[in-house]
């Protein structure tokens, strides 16, 4: 314990959250030499101190490296994507640890985010784009060039590759060179263009190929495009060595290798306490609860970072009373998904590949892309067969199909919700369906928001309630994304091709709901709260063009521990 | 154990979302004939229900049943409906009637007046937990399937697995593509520049 100004600080800082962010700002604040505690409400898979991690409190923390072990994480993992991702009971809900409790609530949407150590990362694509250079600039207080150093060290740190190409891709790829599509090599995308994924993947095993590779023992380094990223990767030797880079197996292992950094799990942050001084209102500490115990605690630090993302960061503002500020939750972002997804014939895959079929559940499970400034991004897409059937034919707000007229003008033959005959034909063809999910750059729009209901509480406050209306512009734009996506696929050869016409309130790229410029200053730093940092995906100003944001959120991350350091450490050191 | 109505009602939601398809059993082969009765994916709905954040099985029901019977009325018809008595197409516009809010809210269950957006997020779970039940290993469970998830065991490959042909769960797959992108037309996107 350390005293200063007469309080007793219990550590120099607190991280909020072992997510994309948080697992960053930890990490590069312990290496600085800073006590940091990271408090998360979710379980930590592959630790020695919680060997069942869903059926027994175990230990209050881990600070000590040698705790993480593979072979719990395999163990946990299962790869199986009902015991996965279920929304309800899956490992990597949003919810507490013990999977006989009932998940957390929210109010407005659908959110898929993960609890737990590694937070959302633990099952995301890995997609590590940069953010389109024009939706920053002139618009974020902070240019695309002052953001560009830290990304080169988090795409050093994870590290981020360009993604290897399996039949699916390759597919991809011919159809958007046919649709006339420009192929790009630069990070910076500023034209329209197709190109190779990149990813916060280990690069592919090199003995892949080879037939006398023994993938059943295999015990060393690299993806083998086994398509489980999304239901949990664990393929490595060790920990910090699993292919996909979650922060579970990159961020947070360097961060307990510093010695300095302490992580709970389990640990729900309900209110952030400040005090009033003569620098102003500032942050001291929090008050948290375990999840298995419900008993409550409190820490005191020298500065706290809320990292919990786009919807609890708002909400944990709002349940603590911190000052008012008119886009406190508001603005927010969400790239409003859609898929399209082209069936082909075998003799046209054969033509074009040389095999019959793409099999979606091979290969990562997103390893290609197309980026259009100004409109959004499309992304390939394969996985097993439940969540690859959920995002591709049921989730639609166009209703059932069958009971739909089919637009002729449209450039795919159905859209909506695919049922009955119909949906076991169109999964009958799995293997040689080729999905591609889109993003749209969505307008930030201040009546799109973050809240907490008045009246509903759980046992960590009153709960967070959604409210996303896409514009006009926003529907113009995603028409003609998916337009583009059918024309691509077309352009390949696709027999058949559906639209799902995503609902809007399907919430899996949550951003900008505590705006850099507007909540946070350009260090992160709460305009109205000292010694108070964001470092998650609320503090993007926009969408970032359409991307997928999560490395930039963990750029921004790196440089706000960067920043917390020269203010508030830098000095005693 | 839930009531024979509550479990009659969901089996008839997801036999609408998947049914059994003889023709695409005769088409290509007998393992296409199965459905979600089959694999009693009623009872998946019904585990996923009663572990919402609110217990929402029985609620679930009588909210499908006062679709069916709504729907019944918009047909001309009189007298109370249930979803399991219509023909599957039927079931999917009664539905898509709690969807577009032609129900008379105060013939629905509490829960759902109180919270009228509990209906939309009610029909859109039910159509992504039927899928999710259905083509994932859930059924593989076999006997362990409704125990809390710690205790399930895996007995055997679902049927729905063969019918997409999936393998199941795999160390890796020997599929890296010798690809090389066509570099006679790369863009330098930065500059927009042809080289």
């Amino acid at each position: 314990m350390v005293v200063i100004m007469n309080r007793i600080y219990d550590t120099d800082v607190i991280v909020i959250g072992a997510g994309a962010g948080g697992a960053i700002v930890a990490k590069e604040l312990a290496e600085k030499g800073a006590k940091v505690i990271v408090l998360e409400a979710g379980p930590w898979y592959g630790n020695a101190k919680w060997p069942n991690p869903n059926s027994e409190h175990g230990a209050v923390s881990s600070s000590d490296y040698e705790d993480l072990s593979i072979d719990l994480l395999k163990k946990s993992f299962t790869d199986l994507e009902e015991d996965m991702n279920d929304q309800v009971t899956g490992k990597f809900r949003w919810g507490p640890a013990n999977r006989n409790l009932p998940p957390w609530t929210r109010k407005g949407g659908v959110v898929w985010q993960n609890a737990g150590v590694g937070g959302t990362t633990l099952h995301y694509f890995a997609n590590s784009p940069h953010a389109i250079p024009q939706s920053m600039d002139g618009i974020w207080p902070i240019s695309y060039e002052e953001l560009v150093p830290y990304y080169e060290r988090v795409e050093a740190q994870l590290p981020v590759h360009l993604a290897p190409v399996s039949p699916k891709e390759e597919l991809f790829y011919y159809g958007a060179k046919k649709a006339g599509w420009q192929y790009l090599n630069n990070p910076d995308v500023s034209v329209p263009g197709y190109r190779q994924g990149i990813n916060a993947i280990l690069e592919v095993n090199p003995r892949i190929n080879d037939p006398d590779f023994d993938l059943q023992n295999n015990n060393t380094v690299g993806c083998t495009l086994r398509g489980h990223c999304v239901n949990g990767c664990h393929i490595g030797p060790t920990v910090e060595a699993v292919a996909k880079r979650s922060t579970l197996v990159s961020y947070i292992p360097r961060a307990l290798a510093t010695g300095n950094a302490e992580i709970r799990p389990n640990a729900f942050v309900i209110k952030v306490l400040t005090e009033e001084a003569e620098e102003g209102i500032h942050a001291i500490g929090v008050v948290y609860k375990d999840t298995w115990t419900g008993e409550s605690f409190e820490l005191y630090a020298k500065v706290i970072v809320m990292a919990g993302g786009g919807i609890e960061t708002p909400r944990l503002w709002l349940n603590s009373g911190l000052p008012e500020n008119p886009w406190v939750g508001k603005g927010l972002t969400n790239h409003w998904f859609d898929t399209v997804a082209g069936i082909f014939e075998e003799k046209v895959l054969m033509d074009i590949l040389g095999v019959s079929d793409i099999k979606p559940y091979t290969g990562q499970n997103s390893a290609a892309r197309l980026d259009i400034p100004g409109i959004g991004t499309m992304i390939t897409m394969g996985m097993s067969p439940g969540i690859y059937a959920s995002l591709n034919y049921v989730t639609s707000a166009k209703g059932y199909a069958s009971l739909n007229t089919p637009d002729p003008q449209a450039a795919w033959d159905v859209e909506g919700i695919v049922s009955g005959e119909q949906l076991k034909d169109f999964m009958r063809e799995y293997k040689r369906t080729l999905s591609i999910l889109l993003f749209v750059d969505d307008e930030v729009n201040q009546r799109n928001e973050v809240g907490i209901d008045p009246n509903l509480r759980d046992e960590y406050g009153y709960i967070p309630v959604i409210r996303y209306q896409p514009s006009e512009s926003d529907t113009v734009k995603r028409d003609q994304l998916a337009t583009y996506a059918a024309e691509l696929l077309r352009a390949a050869g696709a027999r058949t091709i559906i639209r799902a016409n995503w609902n809007p309130e399907l919430f899996i790229h949550i951003m900008s709901t505590m705006r850099m410029g507007y909540v946070v200053d350009v260090n992160c730093e709460a305009y109205q709260v000292k010694r108070l940092y964001i470092a998650d995906n609320s503090v993007l100003t926009n969408g970032i063009g359409g991307p997928n944001p999560t490395l930039t959120t963990q750029a921004l991350a790196a440089r706000t521990a960067d920043k917390i350091w020269d203010q508030y450490f830098q000095a005693e050191t | 154990m839930q009531s024979s109505y509550v479990q009659t009602t969901l089996q008839a939601f997801a036999d609408a979302i998947i049914p059994r398809t003889p023709r695409l059993a005769e088409e290509y082969g007998r393992i296409q004939y199965y459905g979600a009765i089959d694999l009693q994916i009623d009872q998946f709905l019904i585990y996923e229900l009663e572990h919402y954040p609110v217990p929402m099985a029985l609620p679930t029901a009588e909210l499908l049943n006062v679709a069916a019977t709504a729907w019944l009325i918009s047909q001309g018809y009189f007298g109370r409906g249930s979803l399991a008595t219509l023909a599957p197409l039927d079931r999917l516009k009664a539905v898509t009637m709690l969807k577009q809010q032609q129900v008379e809210l105060t013939a629905l269950p509490i829960i759902f007046q109180m919270d009228p957006e509990l209906i939309i997020r009610i029909t859109d779970a039910l159509n992504n937990y039927t899928i999710i039940g259905y083509y994932s290993e859930w059924s593989g469970y076999g006997t362990t399937k409704l125990l809390p998830p710690q205790e399930r065991v895996m007995e055997f490959i679902p049927i729905s697995w063969k019918q997409v042909e999936y393998p199941g769960p795999s160390l890796g797959y020997r599929v890296l593509r010798p690809y090389r992108f066509d570099l006679t037309n790369i863009v330098l996107a930065a500059q927009g520049m042809q080289v």
